[in-house]
């Protein structure tokens, strides 16, 4: 056998070779002079450090060690909240399947009224706003100004080409419900890496 | 190891509870273990005491989560570790080992003065060591853990182990007086 590295011989002091390799490497010290007194350098410092342990005698004794520990634990442990850590990620998930469920339930609508099963938004928009501003609650509580105003943006409307209509109904919708699901769907991958960060370190103990 | 129905897996699961008296029978028997790798890595009585005290609040406020999926006494360990690096890091000038040496001994004077000497050249030297070897070396030479319990505790590779050992011991032999080695 090759001499052992200084690593081996460390190995075979500390007890963590493989049976084989003990057997092979404690043939060689037999043999050789130099690898035995490596061996004993290394027994050496291996015997300082070891007496060099702190002792019981330099630390405080058990029961003052106890007393000052114990009234650190007298106030009641914190709660522990095992489903805290979940809650913002399943918040933020659910906020985004139910946006993600109101755009699919629109582009049916879009759909469906553009197909003539129902009627379009746009074009139902109109008389539906004139009934409400002739509804007298809401006619005595909108200033006069106000009703002119939509009455005349009502026509403006019923004026305009159904498509730009549509476009100008479900385009808002449809962009505002997107961006409330990209910012959901943004936050829950965020919170999902800082959460398992947070999750490794608590399983490494503490820190 | 903590497994199920061992004594100190039912002490673990009573100090859980809340039963003090199990948390102090946990503290006597593994208190001189965290204070000797607390002061093996931070090299001061007074800080070691400092950390051991923190480790054994964290661990009375960790012991309801805690899951058996490494060894307690790993865990524990690994706890103390991490609790001393980070007082190292905050490291306020105190009184050293070294001193401490000096004022602690019961020994006849001659055998004390020999004793103390080298455990203070031992100390500095150890000190001197970066972090991350001193660590390993405490656990192997104050703990006489394995080299695979050391790596579960710090959480590398045992070759990795090996490496941060072999490392330590070539500093410390480099700065180690070789008298004091051929007196053992």
């Amino acid at each position: 056998m090759q001499h052992p590295d200084e690593l081996q011989l460390q190995s075979y002091l500390d007890g963590e070779l493989t049976e084989a390799t003990r057997r092979r490497v404690e043939a060689h010290l037999s043999a050789c002079g130099a690898c035995r007194e490596a061996l004993r350098s290394c027994e050496r410092l291996s015997a300082t450090l070891q007496a060099a342990r702190p002792s019981e005698e330099l630390f405080s004794a058990p029961g003052e060690f106890w007393a000052r520990l114990a009234s650190r634990l007298s106030q009641p442990r914190a709660p522990i909240w095992p489903l805290a850590p979940y809650v913002p990620p399943v918040m933020l998930g659910v906020l985004g399947s139910l946006t993600e469920g109101l755009i699919s339930l629109l582009v049916l609508l879009y759909a469906l009224s553009g197909w003539g099963v129902i009627p379009a938004l746009g074009k139902a928009i109109a008389p539906t706003l004139h009934a409400a501003l002739e509804v007298p609650w809401i006619e005595g509580w909108l200033e006069f100004s106000w009703i002119a105003w939509a009455r005349e943006a009502l026509q403006r409307w019923e004026g305009m080409q159904s498509s730009a209509q549509e476009a100008v109904v479900w385009g808002p919708l449809l962009l505002g419900l997107a961006v409330v699901w990209l910012a959901a769907v943004s936050l829950f991958l965020l919170w999902a890496l800082c959460w398992s960060n947070a999750t490794r370190l608590h399983h490494r103990g503490g820190n | 190891m903590s497994e199920p129905g061992s004594p100190i897996a039912a002490l673990i699961e009573a100090a859980a509870a809340g039963n003090m008296g199990a948390f102090s029978e946990i503290v006597r028997l593994y208190r001189m273990r965290v204070l000797r790798v607390a002061c093996g890595i931070v090299g001061s009585v007074e800080e070691a005491e400092d950390v051991a005290q923190e480790v054994f609040v964290k661990l009375w406020n960790s012991l309801p989560n805690y899951q058996a999926q490494s060894a307690f006494d790993s865990w524990l360990y690994r706890v103390t570790v991490n609790a001393a690096i980070d007082a190292l890091r905050k490291q306020r000038p105190t009184l050293s080992l070294e001193d401490e040496l000096a004022h602690t001994t019961r020994e006849p004077p001659e055998e004390a003065a020999l004793r103390n000497e080298t455990r203070q050249q031992v100390q500095q030297a150890i000190q001197a060591l970066p972090e991350a070897a001193r660590a390993a070396l405490v656990l192997r030479e104050y703990e006489q853990l394995s080299y695979k319990q050391i790596a579960d505790v710090l959480q590398i590779p045992i070759g990795t182990v090996m490496s941060r050992l072999n490392y330590a011991r070539q500093l410390l032999r480099k700065s180690l007086d070789p008298q004091s080695l051929e007196r053992r």
